[in-house]
């Protein structure tokens, strides 16, 4: 299936559902940001949204982009690209907010383009070696080796740390 | 107690929803008694409000007992337990309170508090009682007031006296009333067993089942009296009162609370002897009733409480000893019938009365249940009340109050009499999981029937007390109490006159109603109150667009024009056939007719379109009456819900008694603290928020303001001093002011130490009257020094005070007179929920700034702007200030957030600030006012400093709410840094 359109978390869970009863493998969410290749456990993932409007906030790092709306509950959006110091280029149309839920909170995140939701087996996760990607290795639980490509399997729950450094000016 | 149960989160907020209240319920009362006592040297309860006053601590230690003992905090439950003791022995005037005691009894409740708050994990140390718990034996241990034995011997016999049951502790409470229920057959069974083991009450669901049926029970009950009180010779009424004691009766048998049980049934026997006219409905009588039914409540209270106790009987009994004589005897009578396997209802009399007057049938029914089928006995009495709710039941087999929850019961026999059929009735037992259901019966086939029947000839009908009394019983003596002989018609005429339970049920008398409270989830009404504001704002976007269509309309002229654009048609195509006539066309004629003609013919489409529009006017008046209802509504349900957070200031305030009290007996000052206004309503949560900053605020006035008695005499001032706290509605906002009568703020010390701490020139300083002056109070770092002696704290400043109320967008002001005293006045919005604000935008953002920060809007020139001190400022007024671009305060340099009139010639500037501190911010464009909904940004991300919050638009855009308190800090800071170098950009031109 390719996301090019948005998905409700509840197909996503259904998908995700069938495919860990029928064989204990995980099911991610596969996407694009600058050239490389990445991927979200399902289970994490809300839904997939169109990039709305985003309010900018002052006193927050470069890489919260801002808040949106998300019928009626305000969340910050995040732009990975910056965050893991990638390449950032202008947004195209194939852009989309993955909305992530992160221990109690809700989040976006910002990615190029969003690929498809892939089945995967636990034994297909790697452990990478150090300094293989640009990425804090933090981040990141493992790759994975699949059709010839290789996904980069994200750690959602550091993937924000919602509470670290705080905001300049808050502090002096 | 016995069963500690399993503590969830959700358990323990309930617990400590709960035990504040029962500590405030003490607190007030240990305050108020001691000042009774202080007094005297020892305590008086000479009025029946002191009595009551006791009652309710009393009733509040043992709650507190029941609820600690439920979850097992055992040290909260050794306190109260020997508080409940204590406060018991004094209302039953057994023994006095002296000053001392009290001392005691205060650090007893000190204990109980930091106990609780333990309990909610904010405190890490791990409060011990034993020290005051020695102390109050000691109380006890004392001698006690003359005859009275020593309450450990009280408990002692209590204990022993409720032998019979149990691992528990006695509960002297409920014992400690020997003396007085002399006229109670001894025979009766233990009142006391705090425990009683009960199938229904061990299972949940059916606790809750019985709990909440009892409790309609004596609801109805109470509402019953309140009429009978009025109306004493109302027998609907008296029959409504006696049904719902029986149901209370059957009820608690069959949760095995023998001791509700019984005092029901003899409740139950006073109102049949007052029905037969055999009593009369004194006051007394009718106090001693009431007295009972608020037990029962107590005791139900405590049961859905997760607190198994069961009425003290003896108590009960005690209180209907004057009219025991009766009851006595029925109780007797009672009790040697009980080992019977089946009881006729002891009351039959009632019934007939009850009856009379309405048709009704009588039904032989038959229920049994599957074998070993463990909760027979509960269902059991829910199919005994839902035939209540059908008719009357006159008997059952066995005796629904013989039956507790571990008799094995297989079979069940009821009497009914009803006018229904008995498919209804079938229906109504079946639904519960009986095995089988047996109805028979129907109307009796003449009224010369037997009546009484010998289907059960174990049970006699209780011998006196069948005499009717009253006018109706020849009418219904005809008809007979009990019934059976099956009677062939199984079903019954359909015909039948109103319900009888209607009629029973339903009094003349306007019902009255009792307060009934329901506990929410503080989330649920958070998110109802975010709902409800959306709603508001959406109603809003809908008076926007409900302009736009308005404009559409509004071209009145519109007629006229299109009349007019016709005629030109008409005339230009006129005048073009004749200049067509006579020769023959050429072709640009030709063509041109053609055009006009066209033209002609277009128009008369886009004059029917037009004329439609026209018509369509009256749809936008429905519009406008649809909008006014939404508006209506809407508003309706914000305040609604809004009015359901509302509480009162009251307990909050009360509060305070102790800590007045405490302050001025360590620092040996006298002090009145007044309280006004204490049924002034504010949000739940702000109050919540309050205690903190009030009790700095009130302990400031005690301690710094108000003097020494010998210097206030000196000072001609009456030596006791009066600190007054309260709270009142000006227009959107709450005002809490608190007052002292004390030496006021020395207004000169705060020159020096604004100077000292170079927050302003001298020469400045001079210039700022008093009350500008003594807003620096507020400012961060400058009260904790020790130097404002007047107002300085105790570790939290005033700047931490300041702090959280404009957290909670309130905000503060002083006032003081040297010599006269001080006020502070906090002044809060109604609600956190909602804000009211103007909107403006800055750079690509639009932004909410609270209103009441709000102090003007000005536009000034950029010439006007001035640089004081490398700040620009602008003069507003006569009065300087400062003004501030939003990316200079934030720091950012993010294009997005740069107002765009930096550098341009004329400015907005949004004047806002508290009290004398002001600023202006520079705004791009001004919005209007309007009411946001505020949402946490720490829901789903962070606070963010400078912001307070994020709300949602009309157009479903976010925009953030300004925090202008922190905002101005932090420009403040940047105004620090900018004096080494200028930072703020320099306008052109100066």
């Amino acid at each position: 299936m390719t996301a090019t359109e948005t998905m409700t978390a509840p197909e996503m869970a259904g998908v995700a559902e069938a495919a860990a009863m029928e064989d204990g493998g995980h099911q991610i969410v596969s996407f694009r940001l600058a050239q490389e290749e990445y991927g979200i456990d399902v289970l994490s993932v809300q839904e997939i949204i169109l990039i709305g409007q985003i309010t900018r906030v002052p006193n927050v790092p470069d890489y919260v982009c801002g808040l949106i709306n998300l019928r009626g509950h305000v969340i910050p959006i995040v732009d990975l690209r910056m965050r893991f110091g990638l390449p950032v280029s202008e947004l195209t149309g194939n852009a989309r907010v993955i909305v992530l839920n992160v221990g109690s909170k809700t989040i976006g995140i910002v990615v190029d383009e969003v690929h498809e939701v892939q089945r995967i087996q636990s034994e297909q996760i790697e452990p990478i070696g150090s300094g293989m990607t640009g990425v804090g290795r933090q981040y990141v639980r493992g790759l994975i080796k699949f059709e010839g490509r290789i996904v980069i399997l994200l750690d959602v729950c550091h993937l924000v740390d919602l509470d670290e450094s705080p905001a300049p000016g808050a502090s002096s | 107690m016995s069963s500690s149960i399993e503590i969830t989160p959700e358990l323990l907020a309930g617990f400590l929803d709960e035990a504040p209240e029962y500590l405030e319920m003490l607190d007030a009362g240990l305050m108020e008694f001691e000042s009774k006592a202080s007094a005297g040297g020892v305590l008086a309860l000479d009025t029946p409000e002191d009595q009551e006053q006791m009652n309710v601590m009393f009733r509040a230690a043992h709650s507190l007992k029941g609820l600690a003992a439920a979850f097992g905090f055992d040290k909260i439950k050794e306190l109260t337990h020997r508080m409940e003791t204590l406060f018991d022995q004094v209302r039953m005037g057994k023994r006095d309170l002296t000053t001392d005691s009290f001392e005691t009894l205060f650090q007893v409740f000190d204990r109980l508090k930091a106990l609780v708050q333990e309990l909610t994990g904010e405190s890490g140390e791990v409060v011990e009682i034993d020290d005051v718990l020695a102390a109050l034996d000691a109380v006890l241990a004392s001698d006690s007031k003359s005859e009275s034995a020593a309450p450990s011997a009280d408990d002692a016999v209590a204990a022993d006296d409720t032998s019979q049951v149990s691992n528990t502790e006695p509960d002297p409470a409920e014992d400690a009333t020997p003396a007085v229920a002399s006229a109670t057959p001894a025979a009766t069974t233990d009142p006391s067993s705090p425990r009683p083991h009960s199938e229904v009450l061990d299972d949940p669901e059916l606790a809750s089942l019985f709990v909440e049926a009892t409790t309609e029970a004596i609801d109805e009950l109470n509402q019953g009296l309140l009429g009978l009180e009025e109306n004493p010779t109302d027998v609907e009424l008296m029959n409504v009162v006696f049904r719902c004691a029986h149901n209370i009766k059957g009820a608690s048998g069959a949760a095995g609370l023998t001791g509700m049980n019984r005092t029901t049934h003899d409740m139950e026997t006073i109102f049949d002897l007052l029905r037969n006219g055999r009593l009369d409905l004194e006051e007394s009588l009718m106090n001693a009733i009431f007295e009972v039914v608020d037990r029962l409540r107590v005791t139900i209270d405590a049961i859905r409480e997760g607190h198994f106790e069961d009425v003290p009987l003896e108590e009960m009994q005690a209180k209907f000893a004057p009219w025991s004589d009766h009851t006595g005897a029925d109780a007797a009578l009672d009790d040697s019938t009980a080992s019977d396997s089946l009881a006729v209802e002891d009351s039959n009399p009632e019934t007939v009365e009850q009856r009379s007057g309405l048709e009704s049938d009588y039904f032989q029914i038959e229920v049994t249940f599957p074998d070993g089928f463990e909760e027979a006995a509960i269902q059991a009495y829910l199919i005994y009340n839902r035939l209540g709710d059908a008719g009357e039941v006159i008997a059952s087999d066995p005796d629904l109050d013989a039956v507790s929850g571990d008799t094995p019961l297989t079979k069940l026999r009821f009497t009914l009499e009803a006018d229904c059929t008995a498919a209804d009735i079938e229906r109504a037992v079946s639904s519960y999981e009986v095995e089988s259901v047996k109805v028979t019966g129907g109307p009796p086939a003449d009224d010369d029937d037997v009546p009484e029947t010998k289907v059960e000839p174990a049970q006699a009908a209780p011998p006196v007390t069948q005499a009717p009394g009253t006018g109706n019983a020849d009418a219904a003596a005809g008809e007979a109490p009990v019934v059976t002989q099956p009677v062939p018609t199984a079903t019954k005429p359909v015909a039948a006159p109103p319900k009888a339970k209607a009629a029973a049920g339903k009094p003349e008398q306007k019902p009255v109603k009792t307060a009934e409270t329901l506990r929410v989830d503080q989330d649920r009404l958070d998110e109802l109150m975010n709902l409800g504001g959306e709603l508001v704002i959406n109603r809003a976007r809908f008076t926007q667009v409900h302009g736009r269509f308005r404009e559409l309309f509004n071209g009145k002229n519109l007629g006229f024009l299109v009349d007019d654009i016709s005629e030109h048609l008409q005339k230009l195509s006129e005048e073009v056939s004749e200049d067509g006539e006579g020769a023959p066309p050429s072709p640009n004629v030709a063509d041109l007719v053609s055009h006009v003609s066209h033209l002609s013919q277009s128009f008369v489409a886009v004059r029917g379109v037009l004329e439609r529009v026209h018509e369509l006017r009256t749809a936008m008046f429905d519009f406008d009456e649809a909008l006014h209802g939404l508006t209506r509504v809407s508003g309706a349900i914000q305040t609604g819900i809004m009015g359901t957070r509302m509480v009162p200031v009251g307990p909050l305030f009360s509060r305070f008694r102790r800590v007045v009290r405490d302050i001025s007996k360590s620092n040996g000052k006298q002090v009145d603290l007044i309280l006004r206004g204490e049924a002034t309503e504010l949000d739940k949560r702000m109050i919540d928020e309050l205690g903190d900053p009030l009790t700095h605020m009130v302990r400031n006035s005690v301690d710094h303001g108000i003097e020494m008695p010998d210097v206030r005499q000196a000072a001609g001032k009456n030596p006791a001093g009066t600190v007054i706290l309260e709270a009142s509605h000006r227009g959107n906002s709450i005002c809490i002011e608190v007052r002292d009568d004390g030496a006021g703020i020395n207004v000169d010390r705060i020159k020096e130490k604004i100077v000292e701490k170079e927050m302003a020139t001298p020469e400045q300083v001079e210039t700022m009257s008093d009350r500008e002056l003594m807003q620096y109070i507020l400012k961060p770092g400058f009260s904790t020094a020790p130097v404002v002696t007047d107002l300085s704290g105790r570790g939290m400043g005033m700047d931490i005070v300041i702090n959280k109320i404009e957290k909670l967008s309130g905000s503060i002001e002083i006032d003081s007179i040297a010599g006269e005293g001080s006020t502070i006045t906090i002044k809060l919005p109604l609600t956190l929920a909602i804000l009211t604000s103007m909107v403006a935008r800055i750079g690509d953002g639009i932004y909410a700034i609270p209103l009441e920060t709000v102090a003007e809007i000005i536009t000034c020139k950029q010439a006007d702007v001035q640089w004081i001190q490398r700040r620009p400022v602008v003069r507003v007024r006569e009065r300087i200030v400062p003004l501030a671009f939003f990316e200079d305060i934030f720091g950012t340099e993010d294009a997005a957030l740069q107002s765009r009139s930096k550098g341009s010639d004329e400015l907005t500037l949004m004047i806002v600030g508290y009290e004398s501190d002001k600023m202006g911010l520079v705004v791009d464009e001004l919005l209007g006012q309007e009411d946001v909904v505020i949402k946490s940004l720490s829901e789903n991300f962070r606070n963010v400093r400078g912001v307070a919050g994020a709300s949602i638009r009309g157009d479903g855009a976010v925009s953030l709410i300004l925090d202008i308190g922190t905002m101005m800090d932090m420009a403040q800071k940047l105004a620090v840094s900018a004096s080494d170098e200028p930072k703020l950009s320099e306008p052109v031109g100066v």
